[in-house]
């Protein structure tokens, strides 16, 4: 049985987001983990790219990495006090067993589900699924999903509003 | 042709990995981390799903989700520093003032 | 290529957004502080008139591509959520003066929150209810963290916010794996599509199932679910806690209901069968830890979970007829908790919190109304006949013992008699203690009012039981 080239392509992508993202859970060093974080990201980033979707890798990018990494990095700063960190940066293992447990139980019945009931996974090609997908979601996003769409800048407006309200100075 | 079913083993990785972290960790920014991964891990399969599918609906859903995690991480983020400003700790083991 | 838009039926929210909008800027400009809250019940009344002269019109359907849809469905809910809304308002105008609260933000995030609910209700799609959930949640974890300078507010909101947050990726999950077996994100789709597939990917469907009514659990706190509950609902506001444990606990069982009835009829036994011993589980934790509570707002918050118990039971047996009984006990519910919410935002004065029980010590003698309102909601909760808690309580109890979850109703009448210790305690302390040190107690006009209303539906939805069970099959159908 030959292995094709993009299989071992994406075993080396889903590696590249895996492993950073045990690093993630468990390191005990919190700049760690953000960076691992950021390469999570990239690698799913590359997968995107490997599941035809170019627009979504480069949002991906731009706003994980660009924006939501950035910002967790400055909230890092912000927030450090080194004797803290150590200690805080423990697992706590009291709390270990039963979420060692309940994400094993997750994690066995969706394996389960992919491995046994993939077959449902594959069901019949759709048709608008173009080869270059930035024009399409263009469209789509302006005109079927036009409400989502609507109601998403209506949440960036809240969050606008929100975030001036928890940061800003007390009232006189 | 990598099988659909290989990204869903990967997504459901990277999930479980994020619910343990956010189960286990002590530090509030760790916590953060982890629902990162979570939101990321169901990201994944909604792209292969929607490529598998041959449907734009899963990408579209996944672009509202990016919108949304950006979203949440600033209004996070926000309440995180605050709360920090007024009680120096980010050890969720300690913040107890509320007992659950 | 483009439809014509039909605005219309988006007429209420967007009536509301725009209220919200129109509140944030004429803050800055008007002197007076309490114009701009009756902006808000404006718009609110004014988004309320059109949602149902719509409704009476006919125009109610699906739009943008069966994205959204106005139907008795969301337009009971709305009702509800408009409630909530002006009642919220009505209590806040003189609690955040005491808490020194900016009322220009405050009101409009909770206009925000509020067509969050109502877009929730209305959603035919998942990636709108996603959206409308979020829009909720965010303007909720703001308004819970709103009192910046204060511990428990910020601890409050940083709990809500990671649960909140955790709670919409198992959400999101869930649609993920409903998407990739049926290929589509709207809920009538998905219905068609599981009928179509029959028992096939059934074990997709059902953890698929699992998923949401985790994500479900988490927003209406059932019971391994409701860590996050009593704290923030201690910590947060209680203008802002009246809120929490009003409308969004009806929106985020408005979208459970569309969710297990629209999108996955089929597997009704399955989900019947998961909510089967979480409702009762809640019930029981939700009393019997409600026994142990001091503060009021925290014995409310275990009452408001044992109440979801309560209401889930409406899930049960999958018929229309116990889920309108399940929307009637909602909205009997969330009249008779504001009521009692508005109490516990009057004893908050200048320099006295007034959220421990010993607080309301002796209140009978400080003031025998407030105390005897208080004494009505609180009789209600418990479900005391004939008052309007009971009725909604009965209608629930008697769908299921025709279902046949005799056992479990029997259960649950036993904790009822045990919520009666928790609820009956704030009577005791408020007639048959003395109080500690005599301080006014001034109600003003606004809660006034709100206590007016919310008393006299209690009494007259107890004695006319079936005009609002009348009303809640009737939106069922249409």
């Amino acid at each position: 049985m030959g292995i094709e080239m993009k299989e071992v392509v994406f075993i080396v992508v889903a590696l590249l987001t895996v492993v950073p993202c045990l690093i993630v859970a468990f390191s005990r060093n919190i700049l760690y983990s953000a960076f691992s974080l950021f390469f999570t990201l990239l690698g799913t980033s590359g997968l995107y790219f490997f599941l035809d979707a170019e627009f979504l890798a480069i949002a991906q990018v731009v706003v994980y990495i660009g924006g939501v990494t950035v910002l967790l990095l400055f909230a890092i700063l912000l927030t450090k006090n080194i004797q803290e960190i150590k200690e805080t940066n423990a697992l706590s293992m009291k709390r270990a067993y039963f979420a060692g447990a309940s994400s094993f139980i997750l994690l066995a019945s969706l394996i389960f589900l992919a491995v046994k009931e993939w077959k449902f996974f594959e069901a019949g090609p759709g048709t608008d699924y173009p080869f270059l997908t930035l024009n399409q979601l263009g469209e789509l996003m302006l005109n079927k999903y036009l409400l989502p769409f609507e109601a998403a800048s209506i949440l960036l407006l809240v969050v606008l509003i929100g975030s001036l309200v928890i940061a800003k100075r007390a009232v006189k | 042709m990598v099988p659909l079913s290989w990204y869903i083993v990967l997504s459901a990785v990277l999930f479980s990995i994020g619910v343990f972290g956010f189960l286990v960790r002590r530090n509030l920014i760790m916590i953060f981390l982890s629902m990162e991964l979570m939101l990321n891990s169901v990201n994944i399969s909604f792209v292969a799903f929607s490529h598998y599918l041959q449907s734009m609906t899963g990408q579209v859903m996944v672009f509202f989700v990016i919108t949304v995690a950006a979203a949440e991480a600033a209004i996070g983020l926000a309440i995180l520093i605050v709360f920090y400003k007024n009680n120096p700790t980010l050890n969720s083991d300690e913040i107890n003032l509320l007992k659950g | 290529m483009f439809e014509t838009i039909n605005m219309k039926i988006l007429l209420p929210e967007l009536i509301l957004i725009c209220t919200g909008l129109a509140v944030i800027l004429l803050d800055l400009v008007l002197r007076k502080k309490e114009t701009v809250a009756f902006i808000g019940v404006a718009g609110a009344l004014l988004s309320a008139y059109y949602n149902f002269s719509l409704m009476s019109l006919g125009w109610s359907g699906a739009v943008f591509q069966n994205m959204f849809v106005l139907d008795g469905y969301s337009s009971f809910f709305k009702l509800i959520f408009y409630i909530s809304l002006i009642i919220t308002i009505f209590i806040s105008l003189n609690y955040i003066k005491t808490e020194r609260v900016s009322s220009g933000e405050y009101y409009s995030l909770l206009l925000f929150s509020a067509s969050g609910m109502m877009i929730m209700a209305g959603a035919a799609d998942f990636m709108v209810l996603y959206l409308g959930i979020e829009l909720m949640s965010l303007s909720l974890y703001i308004l819970a963290g709103i009192m910046r300078e204060r511990r428990t507010s910020n601890e409050a909101a940083i709990k809500y916010f990671f649960l909140g947050a955790f709670s919409s990726a198992f959400l999101l999950f869930g649609i993920s794996l409903t998407y990739g077996l049926t290929g589509t994100t709207s809920i009538i789709e998905v219905a068609e599509a599981l009928n179509r597939l029959g028992p096939a990917g059934r074990n997709i469907t059902l953890i698929a199932v699992i998923f949401f009514v985790t994500a479900f659990g988490f927003k209406v706190a059932l019971v391994p679910f409701h860590m996050w509950a009593p704290d923030v609902y201690e910590g947060a506001p209680t203008s802002v806690t009246a809120f929490m444990s009003t409308g969004p606990k009806a929106a985020a069982f408005a979208v459970m209901g569309r969710v297990l009835f629209y999108a996955f009829g089929a597997l009704q036994l399955q989900w019947s069968a998961i909510i089967e011993p979480l409702s009762i589980v809640t019930i029981a934790v939700g009393s019997i830890l409600a026994l142990s509570q001091t503060n009021i707002k925290r014995m409310l918050a275990y009452s408001a979970i044992a109440h979801a118990g309560y209401a889930s039971i409406g899930f049960l047996p999958g018929t229309q007829e116990a889920f309108a009984a399940m929307i009637n006990y909602l909205m009997i519910y969330i009249i008779v908790n504001l009521g009692a919410f508005a109490v516990v935002v009057i004893m908050r004065r200048e320099g006295i919190m007034g959220e421990e029980l010993s607080d309301y010590s002796g209140l009978a003698k400080k003031n025998p109304l407030v105390a005897f309102l208080m004494l009505i909601f609180m009789f209600s909760l418990t479900g005391i006949p004939p008052l309007a808690g009971f009725i909604g309580k009965f209608y629930i109890f008697m769908g299921a013992v025709e279902a046949g979850y005799t056992k479990l109703v029997i259960a649950a009448v036993i904790f009822s008699a045990v919520s009666a210790f928790f609820y009956l305690r704030v009577v005791v302390y408020m007639y048959m203690k003395e109080a500690a040190e005599p301080s006014v107690l001034i109600v003003p006009h606004s809660v006034k009012l709100v206590l007016a209303f919310t008393s006299i539906m209690a009494i007259l939805l107890g004695i006319f039981p079936s005009v609002l069970l009348d009303f809640a099959r009737a939106s069922l159908l249409g």
